[in-house]
């Protein structure tokens, strides 16, 4: 696991590709702290400014890991890593954590942007207690995410094609309450059910996100992003299991 | 070393290797021949754990690839047919990652060196592989193979696209790698197979046509003898006195030179020497004999005849023919 985290993590910095990445994360990133600036005033402001990154995120995660497995087909250097003697769980946590530790540092910048406000802004008040919550909470975030769209990476040889199912995915997550609420409640209406019995609400990952931008540090939302996580985590695992046997 | 026991590979309805069984012995070069389509990458994938076997099983030094996995493809260096690069690194970074990735405990300086300068990259270990010609993508790609000394080497058609001084040096690199591994690589080409390997074994249409000693190959396909010879006389008439003689079964006009002067091919009963009984029986019919020889099958036929004549019937021997 450990030569394929190093050899992928190195990946993202021999391409264009990671540095673009940062520099697309850090310019959002700083515009909406600069916002909520304006907004909130200068407590509130990091915490506010994290809270719309969440949309940005699901459109920013895909291109990192659009080549995880993509590449290594029209490479084939697949065949070298399923022929080498590591399992497949290696190559799979390997590829994510490579895509995990390039999206941290991303989040880094929140911590640059708190040593700005405590060296700038006169008796800053920063709620750490949130801060904490909200960097947690786009991490997770960002772990499910790259999961999904590491597993999109494992079932096609075309990054594009990655690429525009990720971000589809990321759309539909986005508007997921309002689809959810739509349907739910005409089919609700038809049939005369209470839609909140029907669970598909309980799957909203905007829901279970906005508890952490509200510093409420709720363990069921952290055990619905670390599974969702391992879901496609697994799925992946079968996915590439799955070629040996077809 | 490398045990193969009734494997079978089905695409879905396609069944692309139909129970073939064979083993390769410790410090022996095998060749795997067969014509394109054959199931030579695929079996050589099922061996090296790329692809799961329908049935049957693989054993390598002991250790069954489906069972302990680890164990096995860590005792095989693998070179598929397109090497497996990654084209942004550099020569030595890549092999560093080879080196990791195989978990090989051999002192890492000293062994990677040592495999570049057996393959004749150590000069371009700096360099991108993207930037590198055909020929040295395919030696690091044997470099790759090589990493951590594996005592199995599994090499898939190492010299398709080389110029043909790369040919002759990939071919010398598998003989000199023969001395310390086994050695099994496949080709479609005979005349490179019958030059290095120890042993070859045919394959075709998935099953095993041929499994024998390179020498012994061409005999074990040959069920008559044949020899052209060329005759001045009358064509025909020297066609129906050689047909006469005792032992031949088949006389074929092969090249016409002149009026007079033209070659023959003679088909006759295995292990019968008639070159004599020709000898005296145009001396009689007073044509004199130009030339002469023994015109047994050749490797080449012998592929054909294997590859070919298991398909459609035994039955039609000898048939000379393109490519498959």
């Amino acid at each position: 696991m450990k030569a394929i985290f190093k050899r992928e993590f190195a990946s993202y910095f021999t391409s264009p590709l990671g540095y673009i990445i940062l520099a697309i994360y850090g310019f959002l990133s700083g515009l909406f702290i600069l916002i909520s600036y304006y907004d909130t005033g200068y407590s509130y402001a990091i915490a506010d400014g994290i809270a719309p990154m969440m949309n940005f995120a699901l459109f920013i995660i895909p291109p990192i890991t659009m080549k995880s497995f993509t590449d290594e087909k029209r490479q084939h250097t697949d065949q070298a890593l399923l022929t080498a003697p590591v399992s497949l769980w290696d190559i799979v946590l390997g590829k994510f954590f490579s895509a995990f530790a390039l999206y941290v540092i991303c989040t880094l910048y929140y911590f640059v942007y708190v040593l700005f406000t405590l060296m700038f802004i006169p008796s800053p008040a920063i709620e750490w207690g949130v801060l904490f919550t909200c960097w947690l909470g786009i991490l997770l975030l960002g772990a499910a995410m790259l999961a999904v769209n590491l597993f999109y990476s494992s079932l096609t040889a075309s990054q594009i094609l990655a690429v525009v199912v990720g971000m589809g995915t990321g759309l539909f997550i986005m508007l997921y309450d309002v689809i959810i609420f739509t349907v739910a409640n005409s089919i609700s209406s038809m049939f005369k059910i209470d839609y909140q019995i029907v669970v598909l609400d309980k799957l909203s990952v905007t829901s279970h996100f906005t508890n952490f931008v509200s510093g409420v540090l709720n363990p069921a939302d952290i055990v619905f992003f670390v599974s969702f996580a391992l879901v496609f985590l697994f799925f992946t695992n079968r996915v590439l299991d799955k070629k040996r046997w077809s | 070393m490398v045990e193969v026991k009734n494997l079978t590979k089905s695409y879905g309805n396609v069944l692309a290797v139909k129970g073939i069984s064979f083993s390769a012995n410790a410090g022996e070069i095998l060749g795997f021949l067969g014509p394109n389509g054959a199931g030579k990458t695929t079996t050589m994938n099922i061996i090296t754990g790329f692809l799961s076997a329908t049935g049957g099983t693989v054993t390598i030094d002991g250790y069954d690839i489906l069972d302990n996995p680890k164990e096995a493809r860590s005792r095989i260096g693998y070179l598929p047919e397109q090497p497996p690069l990654y084209l942004d690194m550099t020569v030595e970074k890549y092999l560093e990652f080879i080196y990791e990735l195989k978990k090989v405990k051999l002192p890492r300086q000293a062994h990677l060196k040592e495999i570049m300068t057996l393959v004749k990259i150590y000069d371009i270990k700096d360099r991108v592989i993207k930037n590198l010609s055909k020929g040295y993508r395919q030696r690091v790609g044997v470099a790759q193979a090589l990493v951590g000394n594996p005592p199995v080497i599994i090499l898939d058609e190492p010299t398709v696209g080389l110029d043909p001084r790369q040919i002759i040096e990939m071919r010398s690199l598998i003989r000199s790698l023969g001395k310390k591994h086994t050695v099994i690589f496949s080709s479609h080409v005979l005349s490179e197979v019958s030059a290095i390997c120890d042993r070859i074994v045919v394959i075709s249409n998935g099953t095993i046509a041929a499994d024998s000693k390179t020498e012994e190959l061409s005999s074990i396909t040959d069920d008559f003898g044949r020899i052209s010879l060329t005759v001045e006389g009358v064509p025909s008439s020297v066609a129906s006195v050689l047909s006469e003689i005792d032992g031949v079964t088949k006389v074929r006009k092969d090249i016409k030179y002149s009026e007079n002067v033209c070659s023959f091919i003679l088909e006759h009963k295995k292990d019968m020497d008639i070159r004599r009984a020709v000898f005296r029986a145009m001396s009689k019919a007073d044509c004199p004999i130009l030339e002469m020889k023994d015109a047994g099958k050749t490797l080449e036929e012998s592929f054909l005849y294997l590859t070919d004549v298991t398909e459609v019937e035994r039955t039609k021997k000898g048939r000379k023919g393109g490519k498959n």
